[in-house]
């Protein structure tokens, strides 16, 4: 039984309708819509359902975690995530801006695994800061009918209004603000890209999840430093390393709390490998082997001979 | 811009497509004009009720068919995805917000993962413990199913049941 978000039915009716002209016995496959809440509580208090795959908010997954906790049943969670990227002295700076841009305008910075906490070696920090500034400054923002868009708007006006606040904390803190930093709801939800810099360790910025094209930079010097600090949030999801040397990329990885970790590019997760995040970010996988491993159950069966 | 039409839409219950004009309905708001360009059927609890019965009705053949004739069913599935999407990249669009390339790959990517885990399935495989006299053969098993139990190891050189896979959970926009 699949209930999609209401906000986009129509990709969730797609899928059930391939897997029901592809022959799928009819039951095998339901899809509701309706009360987010009411729905959950219903199927996970039934019987018929043993096991709960959810992906969304860590606030939801949450309370549908404590739900299956009273009926005892297996869930697996895929929730926020706060991606770290970690830029040493010796990142190829022209790649990590080409690929930053396009990585944080992707969805509109609505994923799971968009980088979010740029921590830059000192020494090239600032000539960091001004050119992905520069870049994100030309980034057309538009319709996503319009091929001449490079970004969509957010996906409703939740998103739009989130955006804001975390904006205001993070200056009043003594962020910089470096690109963007505005929006225009007149006739979509539509928000600049946007680039804080020199964000202190307590803004809101560093610790939830944005879920808007938002990007935000700070300074670090010693690697034990910025390992520590790219691991001291409630997220443990995707984490990023841009670095010329092989040293690190065999040292840094291991080191770092997430599910998933990508070097020298953005994105996570391919069609065969695991998916899935530590900590906060859930728990499970929704690819790779681990993932049919999900929907089976163990039994020891022994015979006397 | 948005002149292109959105879908209409559907509760998807035991293989009855039941429409938003036989159900109260929520607006679906495109994102990127703030139009209302459909509505969504609210399933009743009736609704919901039906579909998990259907489902464990259903659960039995299904779990009883060759893993490799699910496999077939899910590729099958993957593949219409592929050939739709031009029209489900618009409804994406439309609905979500993001670029319509970021739907076209969308669209492909969810096919990818239909395909890595229906491909999976006929391969999983559990395991056994010989034992020995005092203890007796132990085994261990991995499947969905109760159905089959293994043959007694040592006795017949039949494998393990394959374990099975069920439909491959929808991610992304498609969740």
């Amino acid at each position: 039984m699949i209930k999609p978000a209401e906000e986009t039915p129509a990709s969730a009716i797609a899928l059930a309708r391939a897997l029901a002209d592809a022959g799928l016995p009819a039951g095998v496959v339901s899809m509701v819509f309706g009360d987010p809440a009411a729905i959950s509580e219903r199927m996970i208090a039934s019987p018929l359902i043993r096991k709960v795959s959810f992906t969304g908010s860590t606030a939801v997954g949450k309370l549908l975690a404590r739900t299956a906790a009273d009926h005892v049943k297996p869930i697996m969670l895929e929730l926020g995530g706060h991606a770290p990227v970690l830029v040493f002295d010796d990142a190829d700076l022209d790649s990590l801006i080409a690929r930053s841009v396009g990585s944080k305008l992707h969805n509109s910075g609505q994923s799971c695994g968009s980088p979010i906490r740029f921590y830059v070696h000192e020494s090239i920090h600032d000539e960091f800061v001004r050119r992905y500034a520069a870049a994100l400054e030309t980034v057309r923002v538009g319709d996503g009918m319009d091929d001449a868009s490079e970004m969509g708007p957010l996906a409703n006006a939740r998103r739009f209004e989130a955006m804001r606040p975390l904006i205001d904390d993070a200056v009043s803190r003594g962020a910089t603000l470096a690109a963007g930093g505005t929006g225009d709801d007149a006739d979509g939800y539509y928000w600049r890209p946007t680039l804080l810099a020199n964000v202190p360790d307590d803004a809101d910025l560093m610790s939830v999840e944005p879920f808007g094209p938002i990007a935000v930079t700070s300074t670090f010097t010693d690697e034990e430093e910025v390992i520590r600090r790219a691991n001291d949030v409630a997220f443990g999801l995707a984490a990023y390393l841009f670095t010329e040397s092989a040293d690190r990329v065999l040292r840094v990885p291991a080191q770092l709390d997430a599910g998933m970790v990508s070097i020298n590019r953005f994105g996570v997760g391919a069609r065969d490998t695991f998916f899935g995040g530590r900590k906060q970010s859930g728990y499970g996988s929704e690819g790779g082997p681990e993932a049919v491993e999900e929907y089976m159950v163990k039994k020891l069966i022994a015979q006397g001979f | 811009m948005t002149a292109a039409a959105f879908p209409e839409t559907f509760l998807f219950i035991d293989g009855e497509w039941i429409p938003a004009s036989a159900r109260d309905t929520v607006e679906v708001e495109n994102p990127a004009t703030r139009e209302i360009i459909g509505t969504v059927p609210v399933a009743t609890e009736a609704d919901v009720d039906r579909a998990m019965t259907a489902a464990a009705r259903a659960f039995p053949a299904w779990r009883d068919l060759s893993p490799h004739r699910r496999t077939a069913i899910l590729l099958r599935a993957a593949q219409l995805l592929r050939e739709r999407t031009d029209e489900i990249a618009v409804a994406m669009t439309l609905e979500n917000g993001k670029l319509l390339r970021d739907s076209r790959d969308e669209v492909s990517y969810t096919a990818d993962i239909i395909e890595s885990l229906a491909t999976e399935g006929p391969r999983r495989f559990g395991s056994v413990l010989p034992g020995d006299a005092a203890t007796g053969a132990r085994c261990s098993s991995r499947s969905p199913s109760d159905r089959w139990p293994p043959s007694p190891p040592g006795t017949t050189r039949s494998p393990f049941p394959a374990a099975r896979s069920r439909p491959p959970s929808p991610r992304g926009a498609l969740s």
